[in-house]
């Protein structure tokens, strides 16, 4: 659970969002959306930009997020998690519809709500994909062999746990927590890495 | 039953999968499941549903392989389903095409894994029963490691298989989804798969459909041709279709191919040429748009040399020579543009593709082996045999596109030089010519020299011998430099060398003989060193050493050492504080001399690197969270080894050191820096080196990089406790370059790790020495920079350092660096902190402490 400049952890920014502070809900997009733009990036690879493009996808996500947001509570889990939740299901959507268009076809994805989202959320969302910093650390994980990069999308994305990435890489929580802590330690000095990665 | 794939499996694996589309990468679904261990079926459902739309689970498809024909039933058989084509036992799938699957089967006669290629018969499809038949012939021709052999055809009423050699590894186009090869895997690939391609054609055979997914690379990197399914011997007419497509893959196909599969299906007759089929000569055909491509001719061995060079550009670059996004766009492109290659790929290899992807083939490489040869010749920097288009070749061309007017110009043209014909010629083109072969042969002997001299290292007394040999082999090279300057000024001026290939050639010597000046100079100083290097270290110093030797003899820590003089060393006496015994490394710069006050070493920009004999003995190595709060999971569990002596340099390698040496500082602060200290910068530590650079560094100076064990027991120097200077991470306090106060408000990144309560003056490095030494006389073991160490990154769970010198070395994928950095707190800079990376990582906080092993 992370803390940011007002000191509230971002599930309590989410908490007071949910009791009527909206602006909270933009405060704690801005402490996710970093992560979100990563993972994003991670999974559209260069040769699928043409089409599909991550800020789109971080859009769609943003607002399925703040139409939904009633429907998250502390109890299902972290706002991060959920927030993962989202986009797993989108960009799921967005590969099958993909997958079913051809080789060649674009897809854009339903923001219709667009209009509905406030402007701070759509300005984090533009912001985190403009960002230098978050270009050269996609790339610098793009470098990392294909197991880090799966370790780094689930455990330092996503935020799983050790036992939920060991599930998923049929690894035990052990291994995974020692390949975690040696990545970690390859790239903790890289720029934005605190910003990006779940504790 | 397995359950459904994970969310986030699935994202993953669909992002990969279509992006491998998006590329043309065609994977098999072995290759994905492999990816994903554990999902193994549910990737297949999932696949399957990509592949073809198809919403049936693996369950359901084993469900109704009752009802399904015999065919299908064999071509497609479940998962982990013992299926069974006749003595081969299905194991896994491999890959799925249009026509079929290939299989990992076990071959029951013979106990032998096979790959097995299963098409189903029906007469709703075309039989490809003899095509199998055909292929087996074919490779029943040759036998060669870069060739899949063919074991077994055979066919029934349901399913016609091939069975093939299994080839363990990953196709080209499988790797390159992960980005292009490196240019010398990428040249070495081709140039295997070129050779093997070459006996195949030796004996007779056309592959056809040369692609990257049908280059698999073996775990030891070779290349292996697979699938000769459209293969053809090459004394045969058009290949084998019912519908009169050509076959092969559109984008790898050479331009002939496209000409004659364009004439064969326009007119229903085979080959017909452009000219024939236009009434009007002079009107080209639309359908083969650019007359440079004969299609008169028929496809020889070189289709395959042109799909090769469309490979080798697509192995260096991810993308393909030519490309459209249709189908006819391809054809018009490949027909008609010439590829545009980056000035970065270097002129040899831009030629060899040029050449390989040319569209006259009289000037295409007329064998696979030809290529071969100048791939070779490219990674090991030798002249190549293709020659750019010159310019009369530009002219010829220019001709073809324009016949009237050439003939016209090519009249007048032949009127003129028929009036300058001279007796002298011969006489200049035979001198021309032993100058051409003297221009080449220096360029080879020079590059061979300039190999040769890196090897010529360290500076010692057994390499005189050598070293003399080499110079006598590089003088009369150098001797000859007027001679080529010459040449180029000639050129330049416009007479004497008129070849632009023979100009590139002359161009790129000069400055080679510069670099072969550079190592003359460079190896006489080394000889000059060797000569003296008996006097100034052994005999000079000899009381010197005597004194050492008795002090070490006396003193307990060393166990009754007998230290016997070492040459390269010159003696500096003990450290009044360690009282240990300090030696400088003469090559490395000047002797430091010792305050007669302080008895403190006198150390600047200009110093040599001194090296502190560090007693051996039993030690404990690493931590565990009962001995260390802080300790990390890889810093245990303790190991325990018996050292012996070794020498350790009291101080991190200096830029100035390093660049004294290599002539380069690789440091991202280094001088001009304005976190340094202006004053002194090149006394501050080198960084930005890799492991590589460091270990030969090192070994060129006649010094090595400490072992993790030896560096550990360096840094406690007795102690155990986390840091050398106590339990307390203040206890740093003047001790170390961390990331402090100072740092955070002076420049340092948001990203270090900072403490509040320290200030050691400095935001990136320190100047070596600037803070205190631990027991064994050593400064910044503890932050400034990281530091190599010679050993891997092995798991003290799993490998145990050795004792004498503490290696402990299996995997070479990453190697330690040791004691933090100035950008660390105290936690990553304790004396069992463990880091690393592979050796070419470098970055701006690891650099280097040299050690030497003890002459015993």
């Amino acid at each position: 659970m992370t803390t940011g400049p007002e000191g509230l952890p971002t599930d309590a920014l989410a908490q007071r969002a949910q009791s009527g502070d909206r602006p909270s809900f933009d405060a704690a997009w801005s402490r996710v959306a970093p992560a979100l733009h990563a993972w994003a990036s991670l999974h559209i690879r260069p040769a699928l930009r043409a089409r599909l493009d991550p800020e789109d996808l971080l859009q769609e996500v943003a607002c399925r997020g703040y139409a939904g947001f009633d429907s998250w509570s502390e109890q299902l889990g972290p706002f991060r998690g959920w927030i993962f939740g989202i986009a797993r299901n989108v960009l799921r959507e967005a590969f099958r519809r993909l997958s079913a268009a051809g080789p060649r076809a674009a897809i854009g994805l339903p923001t219709e709500a667009l209009a509905s989202i406030p402007d701070p959320a759509t300005a984090v969302t533009r912001a985190v994909a403009r960002d230098d910093a978050m270009r050269r650390f996609v790339v610098r994980c793009r470098e990392l062999p294909e197991a880090d990069q799966r370790l780094l999308i689930f455990r330092g994305l996503e935020g799983l746990s050790h036992a939920e990435v060991g599930q998923l890489l049929s690894l035990s929580p052990d291994a995974v927590a020692k390949r975690w802590q040696r990545l970690c330690d390859k790239l903790r000095a890289e720029p934005r890495w605190s910003d990006i990665v779940a504790a | 039953m397995e359950p459904p794939l994970p969310d986030s499996i699935l994202v993953d694996f669909l992002g990969r999968l279509l992006a491998d589309r998006a590329a043309g990468a065609a994977n098999t679904l072995a290759d994905y499941q492999a990816l994903y261990p554990g999902h193994e079926r549910a990737v297949q459902a999932e696949y399957l549903r990509a592949t073809t739309g198809s919403r049936a689970s693996v369950a359901s498809t084993g469900a109704s392989q009752g009802r399904a024909s015999p065919a299908a039933r064999m071509a497609s058989p479940a998962a982990g389903d013992a299926g069974r084509v006749a003595h081969y036992r299905l194991v896994r799938e491999l890959g799925r095409g249009g026509q079929g699957t290939v299989w990992l089967a076990h071959d029951e006669r013979l106990e032998r894994p096979v790959a097995l290629k299963l098409v189903p018969r029906s007469p709703l499809v075309e039989d490809l029963a003899p095509r199998f038949r055909r292929e087996a012939q074919l490779a029943g021709r040759v036998e060669h490691p870069g060739l899949c052999a063919v074991y077994d055809v055979g066919f029934d009423d349901a399913v016609a298989w091939l069975a093939l050699r299994y080839v363990e590894g990953t196709t080209l186009a499988r790797r390159l989804a992960d980005g292009p090869l490196p240019r010398e895997q990428a040249l070495a690939l081709i140039e295997g798969a070129a050779r093997a391609l070459h006996a195949a054609h030796e004996a007779g055979i056309l592959h056809r459909d040369v692609k990257p997914g049908n280059l698999m690379i073996t775990p030891g990197g070779e290349a292996v041709v697979l699938d000769f399914g459209v293969a053809r011997p090459d004394e045969d007419g058009p290949p084998l279709t019912l519908t009169g497509d050509a076959l092969g893959t559109p984008a790898y196909m050479a331009p002939e191919q496209l000409g004659s599969a364009r004439a064969s299906r326009g007119s229903g007759a085979p080959r017909l040429s452009p000219e024939r089929r236009s009434p009007d000569r002079r009107v080209p055909d639309r359908r083969v748009p650019d007359r440079r491509v004969d299609d008169r001719r028929v496809p020889d061995r070189r289709v395959d040399v042109w799909a090769l060079g469309v490979t080798l550009h697509e192995a260096l670059l991810c993308r393909r020579p030519f490309e459209a996004p249709t189908r006819e766009g391809l054809v018009h492109a490949i027909l008609t543009t010439e590829p545009d290659l980056p000035a970065g790929l270097g002129r040899d290899l831009c030629v060899v593709l040029r050449t390989a992807l040319c569209k006259d083939l009289d000037r295409r490489y007329r064998t696979a082996l030809d290529l071969a040869e100048d791939l070779r010749r490219v990674r090991r920097h030798e002249p190549i045999l293709a020659r750019p288009a010159g310019p009369i070749v530009r002219l010829l061309s220019w001709g073809r596109r324009n016949p009237g007017l050439a003939a016209s110009l090519g009249a007048l043209a032949v009127v003129v030089l028929g009036a300058l014909v001279v007796t002298g010629s011969l006489l200049a083109e035979t001198r021309a010519t032993l100058a051409d072969v003297t221009r080449l042969s220096d360029q080879k002997v020079t590059r061979d020299l300039l190999d040769e001299q890196r090897t010529l290292w360290p500076a010692e007394p057994e390499r005189l011998a050598a070293m003399e040999a080499w110079l006598a082999a590089a003088q009369p090279v150098l001797a000859r430099e007027a001679q080529h300057r010459q040449a180029l000024a000639e050129a330049a001026a416009g007479s004497g060398i008129t070849d632009a290939w023979m100009h590139e050639q002359l161009a790129q010597l000069l400055p080679a003989l510069d670099e072969l000046r550079a190592a003359v100079s460079s190896v006489q100083a080394r000889m000059d060193f060797a000569r003296s290097v008996g006097r100034l270290t052994l005999e000079e110093p000899h009381a010197a050493w005597e004194a050492a030797a008795a002090a070490v003899g006396a003193d307990p820590r060393f166990e009754g050492l007998a230290l016997r003089p070492q040459s390269g060393l010159v003696p500096l006496g003990a450290d009044r504080d360690s009282h240990l015994q300090e030696f400088a490394v003469l090559q490395t710069g000047v002797v430091p001399t010792r305050d007669a006050g302080t008895g403190k070493l006198a150390i600047d920009e200009a110093s040599a690197v001194v090296l502190v004999l560090v007693p051996g003995g039993l030690t404990h190595v690493g931590a565990t969270p009962e001995t260390d709060a802080w300790c990390g999971r890889w810093d245990g569990p303790i190991q325990t080894l018996r050292l012996d002596p070794f020498l350790l340099s009291r101080f991190e390698m200096t830029q100035g050191q390093w660049q004294r040496h290599t002539g380069s500082n690789p440091s991202t602060y280094g001088p001009g820096s304005r976190l340094l200290d202006a004053e002194r910068p090149l006394q501050h530590p080198v960084e930005g080196v890799t492991w590589a650079d460091a270990d030969r560094v090192t070994r060129e100076l006649g010094l090595t990089l400490p072992t993790e064990a030896q560096w550990e027991h360096a840094a406690r120097a007795g102690t155990t406790t986390p840091w050398w200077t106590g339990a307390e991470p203040e206890s740093l306090a003047g001790a170390a370059d961390l990331a402090d106060d100072y740092a955070r408000t002076h420049g340092g990144h948001d990203a270090w790790k900072y403490v509040d309560w320290m200030d050691d003056g400095f935001t990136a490095h320190a100047p070596v020495g600037s803070y205190a030494a631990n027991a064994f006389g050593l400064h910044d073991v503890i932050g400034n920079v990281s530091e190599w160490c010679l050993d891997t990154w092995e798991d003290w769970d799993v490998q145990h350092p050795r004792d004498g010198d503490g290696f402990c070395s299996v995997d070479e994928t990453a190697h330690n660096y040791r004691g933090g950095g100035f950008l660390h707190g105290p936690a990553e800079a304790r004396s069992s902190t463990r880091n690393g990376g592979p050796p070419a990582f470098f970055s701006y906080y690891v650099g280097l402490r040299p050690a030497r092993a003890l002459e015993r």
